[in-house]
């Protein structure tokens, strides 16, 4: 069906109000018209009979002239002189008939002085036309003498009303063309700007945000084009800033895409229900699952509930506690198991809700085999050094009590010769069985007596014990002590091997003298045991930083006297009491030892 | 009047590789012993041995660096280097710098007697 425009509603509706104004009118003027020429040519014809009566008194011949005079008009029709008792008395006017009794009497005498009216002729051809009767009485009396009856013709006056009907009708027809034109321009002025808001909606709606419309009318439809156009424009903006949002937040989504893809850790994601979201490519490799399999499924549906990555991470989930560093066994392709490394946190959202759980799984096979060769690599290392170091310290008494032994035959009937063998072979294989002694202290346990020990008292002994080589180089020593009464847990005489060996190599450092400084605090660690630091300073030449990692080395020394184990069993010592030894040195300024062992106190 | 006795100089931080070759030699030759590499020096600014024992190996100031100084000194004296490394590569550092004898830990002392004496015997 077609539809009916607002168009061409509007027209037909302006257009219909218009004809039916026009015809209303027209037929109303008309007719009010025709009434007002009928009623005039009445007032004419009774006042031209009555100019006729008023001459004809007792006088007919002037009457009858008069009547004749009046007959001339054309407008009238006839003119007809009736005696006392309605006959025919005269008449004339050019619509008599040709014969007199063609002439109808007078039907009844007019009683009063008024005319009678007939709306048509009555005498001769019938048409248009009024006839007057009056009747004509005698001066100053009622009676009458006789009776006028005039034909006045109405054909001018009707065609002049037809004329006036044309004249109407021509008016009407204009008006009802000017009102069609009228309404179509009317019309057009709301329903053109109309059609172009409707195109640019479907445009706008087709997703074309530069549709416009023009409209200068200066009024509603203006002010409706104008907010159209505003509201496009913020359509407009506000589409371009959500495409904007939605190109970063894609951008974005790539991105991160690509980071988990790049990871070089298994991630995997997991729902509040343990269905997997994430699968990324690492972890295909590690767990050697292909991602369609896993993605929606659960770790049990996927790996069994006897798992151990299943179990961890139900476990991890359901308890809300991160795993870290945890390491597990995974089956490789191969049959040989693989060592990983199990993270999980839990997907928070900022009200703290759990909504899922994220778990990083690091291959460490490779690691912890190379770290096996490493640590192999390191003890070959470390042999090789302690080898060497041994060779070194051996051959020298073994040089010299060969050399004596093979000088024994030729000189020993020498005073001074069998003296020297006396003191010196016998100190030489000391040497080595000192040597020796130490390298066992190196390897074996020891059997420990650990009790609380006041460390003021055994920093005491060790001065005292040192006091010849303190004297002997004139070093100031300055002790500092937070807590007099501090206690460690140690055994006592390998604490004090321990300090006696720091603190020697302190005042061996500063052979022209210097000052020493033993300083002990209480360190405590919130949430741990409580520590003690022995700190020993000296201002000695130092050791260079190159060499400060070596120094607990076995066979390794700066110094021109000694084995170079010292330092490596007193680290051995402070290390088997659950100590750590650091050392901190500056060439030419001095070095620091810091012992720290496990405080008495607090714990 | 006495003759005057030709003068061997030991570098050794060893004590008693220090008291083995004075022993060796003490009947022939005034032996001056020096247990660091300063000693040495000090002894060296007076004296001008006849002959220098040097052990290579020695804690602090290195035996290599102590024979670089004594070469710039322009001595007469010979040069032994005695060594307990097993290691070849830094011997080979010392021969380029030119010594008159290289003697391993532990040595034969009939050899190294001998050794030393035709040494001597070839400087004087």
């Amino acid at each position: 069906m077609q539809r009916t425009t607002l168009r061409r509603r509007l027209t037909l509706l302006f257009w219909t109000i218009i004809v039916s104004v026009v015809v209303v009118m027209g037929v109303f003027i008309a007719r009010q018209g025709k009434l007002v020429l009928i009623d005039q040519a009445r007032r004419t014809g009774v006042a031209l009979t009555r100019s006729i009566s008023a001459t004809a008194i007792n006088d007919f011949f002037s009457l009858e002239q008069k009547a004749e005079e009046a007959a001339r008009d054309p407008e009238v029709a006839y003119i007809v002189l009736y005696d006392k008792e309605g006959n025919v008395a005269a008449y004339s006017g050019q619509g008599i008939p040709g014969s007199e009794s063609e002439i109808p009497p007078l039907k009844e005498i007019a009683p009063g002085k008024d005319p009678i009216v007939t709306g048509s002729l009555l005498i001769g051809n019938p048409g248009p036309g009024l006839d007057i009767v009056l009747p004509v009485l005698l001066t100053d009396t009622d009676q009458i003498w006789g009776t006028v009856r005039l034909g006045l013709r109405l054909d001018r006056i009707y065609s002049q009303v037809q004329k006036t009907y044309w004249v109407i009708f021509m008016l009407g027809l204009s008006g009802v063309l000017i009102g069609w034109a009228a309404s179509a321009h009317f019309t057009s002025r709301i329903t053109v700007p109309l059609g172009n808001l409707v195109d640019a909606t479907v445009k706008v709606s087709d997703g074309d945000f530069n549709a416009r419309i023009e409209a200068s009318t200066g009024d509603e439809i203006q002010d409706l084009a104008e907010n159209f156009n505003w509201m496009v424009a913020r359509l407009k903006d506000q589409r371009n800033n959500l495409m904007e949002n939605l190109q970063e937040i894609s951008r974005l989504k790539h991105y991160s895409d690509l980071v988990i893809l790049s990871m070089t850790n298994g991630l995997i994601t997991m729902d509040a229900d343990g269905e997997i979201i994430t699968f990324n490519r690492k972890a295909e490799e590690i767990l050697d699952t292909p991602a369609g399999q896993a993605l929606g499924s659960t770790p049990t549906e996927i790996w069994g509930q006897s798992n151990s990555v299943t179990r961890l991470l139900a476990e991890s989930l359901s308890k809300r506690s991160p795993i870290s560093d945890q390491e597990i066994q995974w089956p490789g392709k191969t049959g040989e198991d693989r060592i990983l490394e199990l993270n999980t946190a839990l997907v928070q959202e900022e009200n703290g809700r759990v909504i899922g759980l994220l778990a990083l799984f690091h291959d460490l096979t490779e690691k912890k085999a190379l770290e096996v060769k490493v640590r192999r690599a390191d003890r070959l290392a470390a042999m090789g050094t302690l080898a060497a170091g041994l060779a070194h310290e051996i051959k020298n008494p073994l040089t010299a009590v060969r050399a004596f032994v093979q000088m024994l035959p030729e000189k020993h009937d020498k005073e001074v010769f069998r003296e020297k063998f006396d003191r010196i072979v016998p100190r030489e294989l000391d040497r080595v069985n000192e040597l020796l002694e130490n390298l066992l202290d190196l390897v074996r346990t020891p059997k420990l007596k650990i009790a609380p020990l006041n460390i003021t008292e055994c920093v005491d002994y060790v001065l005292e014990t040192l006091e010849p080589e303190i004297q002997s180089r004139s070093i100031i020593v300055k002790r500092f002590a937070d807590d007099e009464g501090l206690q460690v847990h140690a055994d006592n005489s390998y604490l004090n091997r321990a300090l006696y060996n720091i603190a020697l190599n302190a005042v061996q450092a500063m052979p022209d003298g210097g000052t020493l400084t033993v300083e002990t605090t209480a360190n405590p660690v919130p949430g741990k045991k409580h520590l003690a630091d022995i700190r020993i300073s000296d201002t000695g030449t130092g050791i260079p930083q190159e060499h400060t990692k070596d120094i607990f080395n076995p066979f390794f020394t700066s110094k021109e006297k000694g084995t170079g184990l010292g330092l490596a069993i007193t680290n051995k010592i402070i290390e088997d009491q659950g100590g750590t030894i650091l050392v901190e040195s500056e060439r030419g300024e001095g070095t620091t030892f810091t012992v720290t062992l496990p405080s008495a106190a607090g714990n | 009047m006495k003759k005057e006795r030709k003068v061997i100089l030991v570098v050794d931080d060893h004590q008693g590789i220090l008291d083995t070759i004075e022993m060796l030699f003490c009947d022939e030759f005034e032996v001056i012993l020096a247990i660091d590499a300063a000693q040495a020096l000090k002894v060296l600014c007076d004296i001008e041995p006849a002959m220098i024992f040097l052990d290579y190996m020695m804690p602090g100031f290195n035996g290599i660096q102590l024979l670089r100084e004594i070469k710039q000194m322009h001595l007469g004296s010979k040069i032994v280097v005695i060594t307990a490394s097993v290691l070849d590569e830094i011997l080979d550092e010392v021969r380029w710098l030119g010594v008159d004898g290289l003697v391993r830990k532990p040595f034969d002392v009939a050899q190294i007697m001998d050794f030393t004496e035709d040494l001597i015997r070839q400087a004087s």
